[in-house]
């Protein structure tokens, strides 16, 4: 990978500049140990907890004034919104006894354990192949959670509940190649591949 | 977790390495670990003009890395891969920097060893030189390195920046002349 510059000669300025910048450079002693503690962490450990940075605004604490009268309003609506919801829910609605393939710390923050699971089917057509496996967000990029079933000659699906949110996945083909899904748009990920994305939208009532 | 002190850092290859942590045996991440943090660290301070900044790229990027080690196609090739995703971090992490008004420290770029035979000169030629490096647009800044810094060919910059060879070698030449001009001016030449 690495390439000695010896294609032009080198500009003297420049080389003392690059020179300069080439001298190694201090880390903290610790870094190693950091690393090593954050990789069973939920989230990247901060290195320096100290600093001040800026919360997202859907994390972030808000004070909001309100006056008792509009509390009151408010939680009458909540209840006559309730009660029609209730009365309204439809029969086939899917009920929670899947488990939700979240990902564990993959899974989109948008997300909240609150909102329903919402049935989605993947499906590629693929001829000419032996096994097909979704991988993506929801099941942290294992080849062998989720595999999909030919249900018809090239046709390959496989369903799988989700919470409301934007998840990024591809197919394995035949066990080692990846693909993406030629329907949806596609992110360019960390490593550089096209993955495909896909928009779960709350369950309409 | 084991760490990386004491660890054979040279002995196992790169692909050994891996292996052993996808069969579950997370501790030898940390060869990893001990193996690319000053190359690498090196990069991203240079490219975010901040130790602090530099070591939560690196950390994240080891991160990211370690839980996609069974994405990383050609295990004895870890380091590029490795790279490609320090200089994401680092670019996103440059860009949102640079939004916001920062003060340069100058013992960021505090290296080792002062003994040459004008300290006082040296340092502040260093400090000059940082601060002229943060001037550049993270585009330019990141190709100036790669290629000065890192020597890499324009191939290898291609596949890690995901920019062609002809833009990379703009910024390049681009960057070396706002460089030149930056410390000239300091230099009152």
């Amino acid at each position: 990978m690495r390439c000695k510059v010896a294609e032009q000669a080198r500009d003297p300025f420049i080389e003392q500049v690059a020179n300069e910048l080439r001298r190694p450079v201090r880390l903290d002693p610790r870094f190693d140990e950091r690393v090593m503690a954050a990789l069973d962490a939920p989230a990247v450990i901060p290195l320096h907890p100290g600093r001040q940075t800026r919360r997202p605004w859907l994390v972030r604490t808000w004070t909001v004034r309100v006056s008792p009268i509009a509390i009151g309003i408010a939680a009458a609506l909540v209840g006559v919104v309730a009660i029609g919801a209730w009365q309204l829910r439809p029969v086939d609605q899917v009920q929670v006894a899947m488990q939700p393939i979240d990902g564990g710390n993959l899974l989109p923050v948008s997300n909240t354990a609150e909102e329903p699971l919402v049935v989605h089917q993947f499906t590629l057509y693929r001829k000419d192949i032996t096994s097909l496996a979704l991988v993506g967000e929801f099941n942290s990029w294992d080849d062998t959670a989720t595999p999909m079933t030919e249900v018809s000659k090239g046709v390959w699906t496989v369903s799988v509940p989700l919470r409301p949110g934007v998840y990024q996945y591809q197919f394995i083909v035949d066990g080692t190649k990846r693909e993406t899904d030629p329907a949806v748009p596609q992110v360019e990920s960390d490593f550089g591949s096209p993955n495909s994305v896909v928009t779960i939208s709350p369950k309409v009532p | 977790m084991t760490l990386s002190r004491g660890l054979p850092i040279q002995n196992d290859s790169d692909a050994a390495v891996v292996a052993r942590v996808l069969a579950g045996e997370s501790g030898a991440y940390a060869i990893i670990v001990a193996r690319y943090r000053a190359q690498y660290g090196r990069y991203a301070v240079r490219m975010l003009g901040s130790r602090e900044d530099a070591e939560e790229a690196l950390q994240d990027a080891f991160v990211r890395a370690y839980r996609s080690l069974a994405k990383c196609d050609d295990p004895d090739r870890f380091g590029p891969w490795f790279f490609r995703i320090l200089a994401n971090r680092c670019r996103t992490a440059g860009t949102r920097r640079s939004r916001r008004e920062r003060t340069f420290v100058s013992d960021d770029f505090a290296l080792h060893g002062a003994s040459e035979e004008h300290p006082a000169e040296r340092a502040a030629w260093r400090e000059e030189l940082a601060r002229a490096l943060q001037r550049l647009d993270v585009d330019q800044r990141e190709a100036f390195l790669l290629k000065h810094v890192e020597e890499l060919g324009y191939d290898d910059m291609a596949v890690i920046t995901g920019v062609g060879v002809s833009a990379l070698k703009m910024r390049v030449k681009r960057a070396c002349e706002r460089l030149r001009m930056l410390l000239h001016e300091v230099q009152g030449g």
